[in-house]
């Protein structure tokens, strides 16, 4: 879907990007998890299609939707019309049928005639959410999405994008520095650097799904000893293996 | 009406107190006249005050309306070039430095002594809060909305139209209320400089004749009509931004 590789960006002095390669299959839910600051953002703009790197390569097939950190509604639209910019900008017909059909499962139904300011944290962000979805894609970038939203509905939402992710079997990219969430979703977890930001390690996570606690702790420990760059853990694979390109 | 409340109050404080002044100082109600005398010349001075407002009124509404619209078109064109927008901009915020007075004389003699130079003047004066704020709101769209609606396949026009147009609208509602005000002192300045009809001139001939409690009158239509000015625009705006006033 996405293969990236030994991606370099610098603004100005400051070096955000050094050699990052990473690959998002069709059909996977992967995360990236890096301290804050090491260059997440970055990276995913160049994914996107919105920046320009200094070097390497990026290679999509298909359509990709990036969605910002922080909930990026416009305000001035209500619910239903938020959640179908997407729909309208492809052209897409009967754009607000389609949305309607989706509203219960985002937890939405009810709300459609709210401005974004008059919903909750949870709720901007799952709108945001069904916005990424609902618009035609392949693939999905999502920055932190879960990061502005205190701890209880954090874990509501993990729960609930790994229910609709399963439903809808898209390819998610996910930036995140919660490091039991992207035990929890992901298939693959790619460990950054502090900035300048490099690949420190891959975390492969076993398919079982929905994972019990006690499944998390090893991914968890992987994870957590790489980004503290603790000498590499049994069972995870260098970065520099070689990267397959996209079929 | 809780927003009412107060500023009648204040009113009702500072004429009683104006009042209490004048009765007890004895001063000459040509210098300065209580309000009932203010009054009195109002009722008396009907005939000719509504006819001088309406006059007015219709230079400041025109000249007005046609500020909002080049004002608002010349923004939405300069967005389309930065380069013309750098060029434009400071010169534009410089403009608003020159006196009000001084525009007017020279309108006048550009223009001649007809309606046209009015309306000039008022166009002029109100023309660049408009723009100005305009052209800010334009520019002060966030660039997390401008990526995430670009991503979703939104090119420039999409983007002008879904997010930099919303974003400048609380801007430009901010210059349309600073320029109301400026419009009805642009009127004003047009008529002192050469007009025989019209609140400003009948407010510099009642000062030339030392009616001063009409002069009082006179000013007292005048700002009635920026106050409702003022507030039509704010309800406007309350309008047009409903995203802007909900709460839940
Ligand atoms: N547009 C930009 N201009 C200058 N510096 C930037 C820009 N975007 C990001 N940076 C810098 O690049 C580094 C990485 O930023 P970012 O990708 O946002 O990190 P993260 O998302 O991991 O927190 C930071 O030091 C940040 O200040
Ligand atoms: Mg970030």
């Amino acid at each position: 879907m996405i293969v990236c590789s030994g991606l370099c960006k610098s603004f100005g002095a400051t070096a955000a990007l050094a050699d990052v390669t990473l690959e998002l299959r069709a059909g996977e839910l992967v995360a990236v998890v890096g301290p804050s600051g090491c260059g997440k953002t970055t990276l995913l703009r160049i994914l996107a299609g919105l920046l320009e790197a200094d070097a390497g390569e990026v290679a999509r097939s298909g359509r990709v939707v990036y969605m910002p950190q922080g909930d990026s509604l416009l305000p001035w639209r209500r619910t239903l019309a938020n959640v179908t910019v997407g729909l309208e900008l492809a052209g897409v017909a009967d754009a607000r049928g389609r949305a309607r059909a989706e509203l219960e499962r985002f937890g939405l139904a009810g709300f459609e005639r709210r401005f974004p300011r008059e919903l909750s944290g949870g709720m901007r962000q799952r709108a945001a959410l069904l916005r990424s979805f609902l618009a035609p894609s392949d693939a999905l970038l999502l920055d932190e999405p879960f990061a502005a939203l205190d701890a209880l509905t954090r874990e509501e939402l993990r729960e609930w994008l790994l229910e609709v992710w399963q439903a809808q079997r898209r390819s998610v990219l996910m930036v995140t520095h919660d490091v039991e969430e992207a035990a929890f979703l992901a298939d693959r977890v790619y460990v950054l650097s502090a900035r300048p930001a490099r690949v420190r390690g891959i975390v492969d996570v076993s398919p079982v799904r929905p994972r019990e606690p006690e499944q998390l702790l090893g991914p968890s420990r992987e994870i957590r000893a790489l980004l503290r760059e603790e000498h590499p853990v049994k069972g995870h694979r260098r970065a520099s293996r070689t990267v397959t390109p996209a079929p | 009406m809780k927003k009412i409340l107060p500023p009648a109050a204040l009113a009702v404080i500072v004429l009683a107190g104006w009042q209490i002044y004048v009765a007890v100082s004895g001063i000459s109600e040509q210098v300065l006249p209580s309000p009932v005398e203010v009054a009195r010349a109002f009722v008396d001075d009907a005939g000719t005050l509504w006819p001088a407002a309406w006059t007015t009124l219709s230079e400041i509404l025109a000249g007005y309306a046609i500020a909002a619209a080049v004002g608002c078109l010349l923004a939405l064109g300069l967005s389309f070039s930065r380069l013309a927008e750098h060029a434009t901009y400071p010169w534009l915020v410089i403009s608003q430095v020159v006196p009000v007075p001084a525009i007017a004389a020279l309108v006048v003699v550009w223009a001649g002594f007809g309606i046209a130079a009015k309306l000039v003047v008022v166009a002029l004066v109100s023309f660049f809060p408009i723009a100005v704020n305009a052209i800010d709101g334009l520019r002060a769209s966030d660039p997390a909305l401008l990526e995430a609606l670009a991503s979703l396949g939104a090119g420039r026009t999409a983007q002008l139209r879904l997010v930099r147009v919303p974003t400048a609208l609380p801007y430009i509602f901010s210059g349309l209320r600073i320029a109301a005000v400026l419009a009805v002192i642009g009127a004003v300045f047009a008529e002192w400089v050469g007009s025989s009809s019209g609140l400003g001139y009948l407010i510099l001939t009642y000062n030339n004749e030392v009616a001063t409690p009409a002069e009082f009158a006179a000013i007292g239509v005048l700002a009635l009509i920026a106050i409702a000015l003022f507030a039509a625009v704010s309800a406007l705006e309350r309008v047009a931004l409903p995203w802007r006033r909900t709460t839940p």
